[in-house]
């Protein structure tokens, strides 16, 4: 690994790492296929999560913005997701300059919910041929001990479930947003949910394999597996990408490792999920605001909004 | 009409957040809320170095979407704020970075940001010669709102971010949005001064109740 990615392990450390792991355990005292505690904290503002693995720990927020659509696909709206690798998180991040290893993580959390169609693009669509949703995650890692790529996925993916867009009402051409206050924001349509869980493998013998390493274990890692399952046992993406070569058949059993892990972190999602609902509602109740405007744009002055509806059909009118 | 409110809003604090910064702080005014990781006297590039002072960075990054210009003035104006206050001259040829992660935006972010960074600078241990305490004050018709909501912010006439030394009470930054009228201008500092001796005082008890 390039020195200036990752710090260095002294020889001692990662003699101890290898040591242990071939009794069975980690240095943090978990067994060799335990993942780190998972907690999961949602903000006020619809759609924000903080998510911690370990000491890892992620921050993620979606906002939604209404657009074109592309001419050929004219009922399917956006997914954009961003991973951004905060100077915060480690001295070895720049700002806004992200090294290889960032592109590589953010590409595969991307591709793992966008091509695996995870959010139905469809359900975005508002009017066919000129009016979609374009939702856009970011995802900020804030401190990094390793496995980014699995804590950054959990965190877009619980952002995108706890979201919730602006309702909309479409009569002939007619396009109306409503603010939160005047009608319930709407969930986006998800299909499933994929999680990315990784492993890092010490090749010297091929039975050394972590799940969930943390920074250390990353550096003193030869090889380096990441699945992208969901818990419907379907495999959205395989990543093994340079290091020492692997049998295919340990990749074939550590994919069934990775959804058992996937499974159980997708029911406490869910789980926490439900609480959060409840909680939400109760708060509603009390007549304390339980939701802010994910546009800024469309808020308060239903007067304004009478304006863009009439400055939408013009634009309309003026394409046709 | 909204009553004038002449309270801040509450402050909380949670220090040590982060696990590799130097200093990390969750400060939040109200339901504003920001996240600050100060780390250094660190490496420096050559194009940044000073054989002086210590360059001082901030970085305040937006909830969603990438960095807008507002974002950017926000990190200018706390980095000049801050190299006024942080001991530069002990540390030349390094820097100072300090990350400002915007967490809930409910009005008042600048001077919660300052305040933030603040915090995370004593929680960093870097040196400072002064301690630096921020209000927002907003004005609508003849009433003040310290601390203002985003709501009181967009309604209000005028906004205004002060940050005073808290030791002598003189301003070192000053930040008007909006006409206002020089008396108006100067009851808005008074009542700003007296609630900045109250971040000031919430400070030191935090800091003195969590020492390690």
């Amino acid at each position: 690994k390039k020195m200036a990615e990752a710090p260095p392990v002294s020889v001692n450390e990662k003699k101890f790492i290898e040591n242990a792991l071939r009794k069975g355990i980690r240095v943090d005292g978990r067994k060799a296929l335990t993942m780190r505690k998972l907690q999961i904290q949602f903000g006020r503002k619809a759609g924000t999560v903080e998510v911690s693995l370990g000491k890892t720990r992620v921050f993620s927020a979606c906002s939604a913005d209404v657009v074109k659509p592309y001419p050929d696909r004219p009922s399917e709206g956006f997914l954009r997701l961003f991973v951004d690798f905060s100077p915060m998180a480690s001295p070895y991040f720049e700002h806004n300059r992200p090294s290889g290893r960032s592109v590589q993580l953010s590409r595969m959390v991307q591709r793992g919910i966008r091509e695996s169609n995870a959010v139905d693009t469809e359900s975005l669509c508002i009017l066919s041929g000129s009016r979609v949703w374009e939702i856009r995650c970011d995802v900020r890692v804030l401190d990094d001990d390793g496995n980014l790529g699995d804590c950054a996925n959990i965190a877009a993916v619980c952002s995108l479930l706890h979201f919730r867009r602006p309702d909309v009402t479409v009569v002939g051409d007619r396009v109306t947003l409503h603010s939160v206050d005047q009608r319930q924001p709407v969930q986006l349509a998800m299909h499933h949910i994929p999680i990315i869980i990784s492993f890092g493998i010490i090749a010297e013998d091929e039975s050394l394999v972590m799940i969930d390493p943390n920074r250390k274990e990353t550096t003193v890692s030869t090889a380096e597996l990441s699945f992208t399952v969901n818990k419907h046992k379907e495999i959205c993406g395989i990543h093994k990408i340079g290091g020492t070569p692997l049998n295919p058949n340990k990749i074939l059993k550590y994919a069934n490792v990775a959804i058992e892990n996937a499974t159980a972190i997708t029911e406490k999602i869910e789980k926490l999920l439900a609480e959060e609902e409840k909680s939400q509602q109760k708060r509603s109740r009390r007549g304390e605001s339980v939701y802010t405007n994910p546009i800024e744009a469309f808020i308060d002055n239903p007067e304004m909004e009478e304006e863009k509806g009439e400055t939408k059909k013009k634009m309309e009118e003026e394409e046709d | 009409a909204m009553a004038g409110r002449g309270r801040l809003r509450s402050i909380g604090c949670e220090r040590g957040v982060l696990n590799r910064a130097d200093g990390s702080v969750r400060y939040s005014q109200g339901n504003s809320c920001v996240l600050v990781c100060v780390n250094g006297p660190m490496r420096v590039s050559r194009k940044d170095e000073n054989i002086h002072n210590a360059t001082v960075q901030v970085f305040v990054k937006p909830i969603t979407g990438n960095e807008d210009i507002e974002h950017m003035l926000m990190s200018t104006m706390v980095e000049d704020c801050l190299s006024s206050v942080i001991l530069v001259k002990m540390h030349p040829l390094t820097r100072i970075q300090i990350v400002i992660q915007l967490l809930d935006v409910d009005g008042s972010i600048l001077s919660c940001a300052i305040n933030g960074a603040m915090m995370g600078l004593i929680d960093a241990g870097i040196q400072c010669n002064k301690l630096l305490a921020a209000v927002t004050v907003t004005q609508l018709d003849s009433e003040m709102i310290v601390d203002p909501s985003k709501d009181d912010e967009k309604r209000a006439s005028v906004v205004v971010n002060l940050a005073f030394n808290a030791n002598d009470q003189q301003i070192i930054l000053s930040n008007t949005n909006g006409l206002l009228s020089k008396s108006d201008y100067h009851n808005i500092i008074n009542t700003a001064q007296k609630a900045a001796l109250k971040v000031e005082k919430f400070m030191r008890k935090f800091f003195e109740s969590t020492m390690r």
